[in-house]
């Protein structure tokens, strides 16, 4: 892999709520300067990346319901027409997984068709939030998800944190080779795989990009691509 | 607010169930919680609040609240008020929602003013709780925001989610007090999991406590138990409430 291919597998992301609005639009000067593929940022500031990124090849990533995916589809939708109104390209959805833990896979059905119609001819995401679902779970959403047209499947919005058992302490749950590969054979070829979730250093991104995933979303994309950069394909020398 | 009456604690307490994880069987918990206590108010995740309101159905004196922008806040405008329109439409009776957090920080006070001010008109003679997310503020912008929420006829003012990292705590309740008299009401929410907090809390002018459904019943039932005690002419008693901390 060279730098260019590296990059354009990165989607850099905003991630908390209380960012200036030099962050956001930092990060998209970072994603144009690198050649990110995307940004990924609340909806309240796509007008604000539209401003920076609009003829460029960066993309604009909208995070809609995030993080719960918990409001009705119908007001995905309207999240979605708006967003797009205001010049988002793709949409991140939070998907409602309540439906997928209680088996009630009709209303998960109607909810990606939902999603599919408003999204339009533009990429549509959805999120699996992998550590909440079992991989049965997460294999039938895929294949559901696929067979609504659905363009990319994310492991995990990369929000929440597990209790470690060893130490104690809460730790971040990272994005994992496994999910990915579990993913990968739920959706073959006929999806792309974002995977998403703490993936801080390169170490774990090779790790991930190795196992089948076709993009990574964080919020540390340009410390990612600085690795590389400085260490190619070579193991970091102060790896625990 | 002041003194809280310990055998009606349920008249100032929201109960909620707003995690992600959340699931029905934690939302009937909610409902049942409500309906024995009488809370004035049950907050579900969006995806439970049609439920909620049918299982309460005939409970008039308990409302259900409608989240709106929740928890990110990071929502346009355009469809906060599009989802306050359709969660009084399912018979939400208050709503609450998440200001636009990145705006105020960014200064831009006329942004947040009218994000709030749009909700709030889409919502009628509906009380608005504007939950300003005190974890990510300086006391600056607590008194700003809370101003703000004032200004554009917020019926509450919110300290937070309980997404975010850092609980609410009595000083950020006087602050806000201070900052907005008795223009609006308070909510306290987001780490509150004990008696003595809330006490110490309505003492300083907060009116109304959002509180998740495992402390609730803990909350609830201690307050019972001092209340009976005070009845009876007993010492009250003080320190951490087991289970609660």
């Amino acid at each position: 892999m060279d730098r260019k291919t590296v990059a354009s597998k990165l989607e850099n992301r905003v991630f908390d709520m209380d960012v200036h609005d030099t962050d956001v639009s930092n990060a998209c000067y970072e994603a144009l300067y690198h050649g990110f593929a995307s940004v990924q940022v609340f909806p309240v500031m796509v007008e604000e990346c539209r401003k920076i990124l609009g003829g460029s090849n960066v993309k604009i990533a909208v995070l809609i319901d995030y993080p719960h995916g918990g409001f009705p589809p119908e007001i995905k939708k309207m999240e979605i027409l708006d967003a797009k109104k205001r010049g988002a390209d793709i949409f991140n959805v939070c998907f409602t997984n309540r439906n997928v833990k209680d088996g009630k896979w009709d209303l998960v059905d109607r909810e990606l068709q939902i999603l599919r119609e408003a999204a339009g001819e533009s990429e549509l995401r959805i999120f699996l939030e992998t550590e909440y679902l079992t991989d049965e779970e997460i294999t039938k959403l895929c294949e559901r998800a696929v067979g609504r047209g659905i363009d990319t499947v994310i492991t995990s919005t990369g929000l929440y944190y597990k209790l470690d058992k060893e130490s104690g302490r809460e730790v971040p749950v990272r994005a994992e080779a496994r999910d990915v590969r579990l993913v990968r054979k739920a959706v073959g070829e006929r999806a792309k795989i974002m995977a998403q979730g703490f993936i801080d250093d390169w170490d774990l991104a090779k790790e991930i990009l190795e196992a089948g995933a076709d993009l990574i979303g964080s919020v540390k994309a340009v410390k990612l691509l600085e690795e590389f950069h400085w260490r190619g394909d070579e193991p970091c020398m102060t790896k625990k | 607010m002041g003194k809280i009456d310990l055998k009606r604690i349920g008249r100032v307490m929201d109960v909620s169930a707003v995690r992600t994880d959340v699931d029905f069987q934690e939302i009937n918990q909610m409902i049942e919680i409500v309906k024995k206590y009488h809370c004035i108010c049950a907050s579900p995740m969006p995806w439970a609040t049609s439920y909620t309101i049918e299982q309460l159905a005939g409970m008039d004196d308990i409302v259900v609240t409608g989240v709106v922008g929740f928890p990110s806040g990071a929502d346009t405008t355009f469809i906060k008020m599009a989802t306050a329109k359709e969660m009084l439409s399912m018979g939400c009776k208050e709503l609450d929602m998440v200001i636009n957090v990145s705006a105020l920080k960014a200064g831009k006070c006329q942004v947040v003013e009218d994000d709030i001010r749009a909700v709030v008109e889409a919502a009628g003679h509906i009380p608005v709780k504007t939950i300003i997310e005190i974890c990510y503020l300086s006391d600056d912008e607590i008194r700003r925001a809370s101003e703000l929420a004032v200004k554009a006829g917020a019926a509450f003012v919110k300290t937070g989610t309980g997404w975010g990292p850092r609980p609410t705590t009595i000083e950020t309740i006087r602050l806000i007090r201070e900052t907005i008299g008795d223009a609006a009401k308070i909510k306290a929410a987001g780490g509150i999991r004990d008696l003595d907090t809330m006490l110490e809390m309505a003492e300083a002018g907060c009116d109304r406590f959002g509180i998740g459904v495992r402390s609730a019943v803990t909350v609830i039932e201690e307050a019972e138990r001092r209340g009976r005690e005070q009845e009876a002419g007993r010492p009250m008693g003080t320190g951490a409430i087991c289970g609660a901390n």
